[in-house]
C-alpha cells in the first residue's frame, strides 16, 4: 500500500474537467480489477454453490427458448422463412447474443444491488461494478459456448476462419449493452421502475430483433425500424461469426461499434458525477 | 496525545461543510433526479446553499484540521450529524457547501465485513471484504495468514460465514480491516460488538495505529473518545454545539444534554411517592445543579409520602451513579441504628463524610423495599444529580484522599 501520497479534495460542484473525470473513469477501471474479479467470483460461486444443477442453469433459459420455437416451427404454429442454418443452432446462437446483451444491460445495476449496503459505508472504486458485470457475463458466455459447440457437432454445422473473430463479436456486443446499462444505472438504482421495466421491454425488443427468427424484409416503414434496429448486425453479426456465415450491414455494424464507444465514454462520465447522488439517496 | 516525533503534515482539511438532506423519500428521490440532471449539464453551477421544499441541514458549517497523529472525536445525540459527516469526510457523497482535502490512504472501519457473501467461506470472504478496502491481491496473500491469526478463528476459516456467530463476523472483519495500512482512519461505532477480549484488542490495536495516522472518531463511549482523542467536536442538529482540545468539556456538555433532570420511575406498587430531594440543605428541584467539594460531607434528604400511614420502616437505599450510569457507589447504613414508626410523610436524611469521588457528575437512584433485597416498593432512577468539583479530574471515579511518606531504605 506504500504508493506515492495522493490528494483527494471533495466539494459542492463538479471541479474537474469532463476529461479528467473521464480518465480518472478509465485508470479506476483498470486498477479495480482486483475488486471486480473478486465481486464477480464471490457473485458466482455462491450462486452455483447454493444449486444442485450448477453451471447447467446458465444454458437452461437459451436452451427452453430454443425449444419452444422449434417446437412451434416444426408444429408449424407458425411459419418462418429459411434461416439458412439448422434451425436449433439459430435459435441457440440468436437468445446467447441476446442473453449477453440483457445480462450486460442490467448488469451493472445488479451487481450494484449486491453491494448496496457497502455503497454507503465505504468508499471503493465504484467502477469495479461495471467490470464485475462484465466478468460474470464473459463467465456465462464461456458456458454456453461449450453448450454450443456440442451443438455445432451434433447438426454438422460448418464452421469457418471467421469464428476467430468471435471476440471482437462478443466485445461489440458487451460494449454496446454496458454503455446502454451504464446510462440507465444511476436512474435505475433511484427508481426500481427501471429495472421492472427492462424486463418486458427486452421481451417486446427480442421480436423486433433477428434473434427466434430472420427479419422479414418488408419495404415500408416496419421493415427499415426491422433493418435499422441496430441490434440487427449485432444479434445477425454474431450469428454469422459463429456458424461461418458472411457478415451483413458491414459498414452500419461498424459505425454501431463506433457509436457504443463513444456511448460507453459518456455514460461513464456520467456515471461517475452521479454516483455520489445517488449514495446520498439509496444509502443504506 | 503526545508527538511522537514522526512528521505531523496536516492530512485531512475540513473547511466549512454543510450537507442538507430531505425528510420525504418521494421528494429525495425527485430532488436526486434533478441533481443527477443537473450535475451533467456544464456551466449550471446549482443554487446549492438554499433549502428546497421539506429539505434541512443535516450539517452545517463544520470545520477542522487534523496532522499526523492527532485524533479528533465526533460526539453528539443519535441523529445530530455525526455519520453524514463521515460520508462527506470520505468522499461517499458530496458535500452541499465547503471543501474536504485528504492527504494520503484512507481507511474506514464503518462497515466491518463488508462484501461478506454468507454462503462462502471465511477465507474466500477475506479476499472479497479486502478487495473491497483496497488491497491488491499480494496484499492479501501476503497478509492471509496474519489476518486468520489476528482473527482467532483458524478452526472455522474454511466454514461457510453462515454459520458464524455475529462475533465470529466481527472479529473477522475487523482482522482484515486491522491490516490497513491508512493515514487518514475514519472509526464509526463499530467496535462495541465481540467479546471484551476481543474489543480490548481492537482499541490496542487501534493504538497502535494511531501515531501513524490523522483519526476521526465517531463514539458513544466517552472513556475511549477521552482517552484517545485530543479534539473534540460535539454536534447537535448537525451544528457544533462545541469545538476544541478540551475533550473534557465537550463531554460534560454532552452529559449534560441528558440532564433532563426527570425523575425516572422503574417499579412501582403505588404506595409511596417521592417528594422533595435535598442535596446538603439545597432543594434539587429549585437549583440547578448542587456542587460539593471534594472531601466535603454530602447529605441527601429524601422526603416520601405513604398512601396509608406506614408504621414500620421500610428499607430505603440510594445508589450513586456517574454520567454514564455505572454504579460507583452505594450509600451504607447501619440499620441497628435505625428504628421507629412512620406516618404518611417521613424524611430520610443519609449523611455522608468527607466524600472522596472524583470530579464530575453523579446520580443518585432510589430503592425502597420492604425487606433488604426482598418486596420493591418504588424504585426510581435519577431522583437527584449533584456535581463533584475539584481543581484536578480524573479519570476512575474515586479520587481517594491519601498519604504518601518517603523513607531512605
Amino acid at each position: 500500500m506504500k504508493e506515492t501520497k495522493n490528494v483527494r479534495i471533495y466539494t459542492p460542484n463538479v471541479d474537474n474537467s469532463i476529461f479528467s473525470i473521464f480518465l480518472e473513469g478509465l485508470k479506476n477501471l483498470y486498477s479495480s480489477h482486483f475488486l471486480a474479479y473478486q465481486i464477480a467470483k464471490r457473485d458466482i460461486s455462491a450462486q452455483y454453490r447454493q444449486s444442485f444443477l450448477g453451471l447447467l442453469w446458465s444454458v437452461v433459459l437459451p436452451l427452453s427458448t430454443a425449444a419452444v420455437w422449434i417446437f412451434m416451427k416444426n408444429s408449424n404454429t407458425v411459419s418462418l422463412s429459411d434461416t439458412g442454418i439448422y434451425y436449433p443452432v439459430f435459435v441457440f446462437t440468436g437468445t446467447m447474443a441476446w442473453a449477453i446483451l440483457t445480462e450486460t444491460i442490467m448488469g451493472t445495476i445488479n451487481v450494484t444491488q449486491t453491494m448496496r449496503s457497502t455503497l454507503s459505508k465505504i468508499n471503493f472504486p465504484k467502477e469495479a461494478l461495471i467490470t464485475a458485470g462484465i466478468y460474470k457475463t464473459l463467465f456465462n458466455v464461456f458456458i454456453k459456448l461449450i453448450i454450443l459447440s456440442i451443438l455445432l457437432f451434433v447438426f454438422k454445422q460448418d464452421i469457418s476462419w471467421s469464428i476467430s473473430l468471435f471476440p471482437i463479436a462478443l466485445f461489440m456486443m458487451i460494449l454496446f449493452g454496458t454503455s446502454i446499462g451504464l446510462l440507465i444505472t444511476p436512474i435505475g438504482l433511484l427508481y426500481g421502475d427501471v429495472g421492472k421495466l427492462m424486463t418486458p421491454f427486452m421481451q417486446v425488443l427480442m421480436y423486433f430483433s433477428p434473434v427466434v427468427f430472420v427479419l422479414p424484409t418488408y419495404d415500408n416503414a416496419i421493415g427499415r425500424i426491422l433493418y435499422y434496429n441496430p441490434l440487427t448486425p449485432l444479434v445477425n453479426n454474431f450469428r454469422n461469426i459463429l456458424v461461418g456465415q458472411n457478415f451483413e450491414q458491414v459498414s452500419y455494424y461498424i459505425s454501431i461499434g463506433l457509436g457504443s464507444l463513444l456511448l460507453f465514454c459518456i455514460a461513464l462520465i456520467f456515471y461517475k458525477i452521479t454516483i455520489p447522488i445517488i449514495t446520498e439517496r439509496i444509502g443504506g | 496525545m503526545e508527538d511522537k516525533g514522526i512528521n505531523r503534515e496536516t492530512l485531512v482539511e475540513v473547511n466549512n461543510i454543510s450537507k442538507k438532506f430531505c425528510k420525504d423519500l418521494k421528494t429525495s428521490l425527485y430532488y436526486g433526479l434533478l441533481d443527477t440532471m443537473k450535475s451533467v449539464v456544464p456551466f449550471s453551477k446549482s443554487e446549492n446553499n438554499t433549502l428546497r421544499a421539506k429539505e434541512f441541514w443535516a450539517v452545517k458549517d463544520i470545520s477542522f484540521t487534523l496532522r499526523r497523529g492527532e485524533c479528533i472525536g465526533l460526539i453528539g445525540h443519535n441523529g445530530a450529524g455525526k455519520s453524514t459527516l463521515l460520508k462527506i469526510i470520505n468522499g461517499l457523497i458530496n458535500p452541499d457547501e465547503g471543501r474536504v482535502v485528504l492527504t494520503g490512504k484512507v481507511g474506514a472501519l464503518i462497515e466491518l465485513g463488508a462484501g461478506f457473501n454468507p454462503i462462502l467461506t471465511g477465507r474466500e470472504n477475506i479476499y472479497n471484504n479486502a478487495a473491497v478496502l483496497g488491497f491488491s491481491r499480494n496484499e492479501v496473500d501476503e497478509k492471509i495468514d496474519s489476518i486468520i491469526a489476528f482473527s482467532e478463528i483458524e478452526d472455522f476459516i474454511d466454514s461457510p460465514v453462515q454459520n458464524y456467530s455475529s462475533g465470529m463476523k466481527v472479529r473477522l472483519g475487523f482482522a482484515v480491516a486491522a491490516h490497513m495500512e491508512p493515514d487518514v482512519l475514519i472509526v464509526d461505532e463499530v467496535l462495541a460488538v465481540g467479546d471484551l477480549g476481543f474489543v480490548l484488542k481492537c482499541f490496542q490495536q487501534i493504538d497502535e495505529i494511531l501515531p501513524n495516522t490523522a483519526m476521526i472518531f465517531v463514539s458513544h463511549n466517552m472513556p475511549m473518545v477521552s482517552r484517545i482523542c485530543n479534539q473534540i467536536i460535539l454536534m447537535d442538529h448537525g451544528v457544533v454545539q462545541y469545538q476544541g482540545n478540551d475533550v473534557s468539556k465537550g463531554i460534560d456538555m454532552y452529559y449534560s444534554t441528558f440532564n433532563t433532570g426527570d425523575k425516572n420511575i422503574v417499579f412501582t406498587d403505588d404506595s409511596t411517592e417521592v417528594g422533595h430531594v435535598h442535596i446538603n440543605g439545597l432543594d434539587t428541584e429549585q437549583c440547578d445543579i448542587v456542587s460539593v467539594n471534594w472531601l466535603d460531607d454530602l447529605h441527601v434528604s429524601v422526603d416520601l409520602n405513604f398512601k396509608t400511614k406506614r408504621g414500620k420502616l421500610p428499607n430505603v437505599n440510594l445508589s450513586i451513579f456517574d454520567k454514564e450510569y455505572r454504579g460507583v457507589a452505594v450509600l451504607s447504613i447501619d440499620e441497628r441504628e435505625v428504628s421507629g414508626d412512620i406516618g404518611t410523610k417521613a424524611r430520610f436524611t443519609f449523611s455522608h463524610k468527607e466524600l472522596q469521588l472524583s470530579k464530575g457528575m453523579y446520580s443518585i437512584n432510589l430503592i425502597i423495599s420492604e425487606k433488604k433485597n426482598t418486596s420493591p416498593i418504588l424504585r426510581v432512577n435519577d431522583i437527584a444529580k449533584f456535581q463533584v468539583s475539584y481543581k484536578e479530574e480524573v479519570w476512575p471515579p474515586f479520587m481517594l484522599k491519601t498519604n504518601l511518606k518517603v523513607e531512605n531504605a
